[in-house]
């Protein structure tokens, strides 16, 4: 599974560019909103919200129209073929593999969440809220911020859980995930087909979904 | 020996004093849940300003309504925290000791808000939403002062 011999050796692309900053730019900004919710700078906190917003649309459409190893139908398998990898009996290929996949779409989906919730969230004051709380009664913008809270923690969880998996696979495996999420290129792994990346118009056009639904709803809907 | 009558009385009173305690601490309770849904109803009140003038079109009636309430809050909310009510009442409540260990501080900034908070209504009854965009933000303010110093915080 990982490939440690010399005709495995040469290094192929796993991850894009789009990819990869839409992973790190995410990190930077989940650490950006946690410091400013804390820190009760809310006019900087709904901007990384909306940051994190415009991320997440990008990243559903890249699911959908990126590169290979970006698409869900690239990397999300059953549940059977999971347990087969987890069992050793599934192949390794390149980018995420079946259990890695789960915890992706666990986090991406945590992520819509918390960042819905947010949307709608008040704080116990009145005094700021997320720019579709006054579509809601004040218990409602209560309770979403209650929930972002809450799902903060479970949040964190996962991100601890996918740190611990990272470190895992790099000392029990002896498979480095960090750099090709950096350099984009890893050692090949045998039987696994090189990543065909998607052309440039596709990135713009992504960016521009992107843009647009993130500043739409910074607006609530309003022009 | 026989009990004096005065000793008689010392014992009863003394006898009775937990009794009378314990009908005490309803009452702190009473008071601080009281106070915390009139809390409630000033967060609510506020949001309903706040989110009017994000609109387009503020209704100026429902800014006038709510600014009444922010009003009546800022008036009242001294008589709200008795001698008593603060976290040694055993009930969960957000109130600081410091509201009753620096008397003059929380009134300064209670007094700050009724100021502010009457500007604001005399603003709704005007229908200026710009004018009323800006002390919206103001009367914010004086809610945080108060807070910083007299509210714990949370998380």
């Amino acid at each position: 599974m990982t490939g440690a011999g010399p005709e495995q050796a040469a290094r192929v692309r796993v991850w894009d560019l789009p990819t990869r900053l839409f992973h790190w730019t995410l990190v930077l900004l989940i650490a950006f909103s946690w410091w400013s919710g804390d820190a009760r700078r809310m006019d900087w906190h709904r901007y990384s919200g909306y940051a994190v917003l415009a991320l997440l649309t990008f990243r559903i459409f890249w699911g959908f129209a990126g590169s290979s190893t970006a698409r869900f139908t690239g990397f999300l398998r059953s549940p059977a073929a999971t347990w087969r990898y987890v069992r050793g009996l599934g192949p390794g290929g390149h980018g995420h593999n079946p259990l890695g996949a789960w915890s992706v779409l666990a986090m991406l989906l945590l992520l819509l969440t918390q960042v819905g919730l947010g949307l709608f969230s008040v704080d116990i004051d009145g005094i700021e809220s997320g720019p579709l709380a006054d579509r809601v009664s004040f218990d409602a913008g209560r309770a979403a911020a209650d929930l972002h809270h809450i799902a903060f923690n479970g949040l964190l969880a996962l991100v601890a859980l996918h740190l611990a998996a990272i470190a895992f696979y790099a000392t029990a495996r002896r498979d480095n995930l960090l750099g090709p999420m950096i350099t984009g290129v890893r050692r090949g792994r045998e039987g696994a087909t090189e990543m065909r990346r998607a052309p440039i118009w596709r990135v713009l056009l992504g960016v521009s979904i992107a843009g647009l639904v993130a500043f739409a709803i910074a607006k609530g809907f309003r022009f | 020996m026989v009990p004096t009558a005065r000793t008689l009385l010392l014992v009863g009173l003394i006898a009775a004093a937990p009794v009378a305690a314990a009908f005490a601490a309803p009452a702190a309770k009473d008071v601080i849940t009281a106070r915390q849904a009139r809390l409630k109803d000033l967060g609510a009140s506020f949001k309903t300003i706040n989110d009017q003038l994000r609109l387009p079109n503020p209704d100026v009636a429902k800014i006038k309504a709510a600014s009444a309430v922010v009003r009546q809050a800022s008036v009242d909310l001294p008589k709200w925290f008795p001698a008593g009510t603060g976290p040694e009442a055993g009930v969960k409540t957000r109130a600081k000791p410091e509201i009753w260990a620096d008397k003059a501080g929380f009134a300064e900034a209670n007094r700050n808000f009724a100021i502010e908070a009457q500007k604001l209504q005399k603003l709704a009854a005007s229908g200026d939403t710009d004018a009323l965009k800006v002390q919206a933000k103001v009367v914010g303010q004086t809610c945080g002062t108060c807070h910083t110093g007299y509210r714990v915080k949370d998380n």
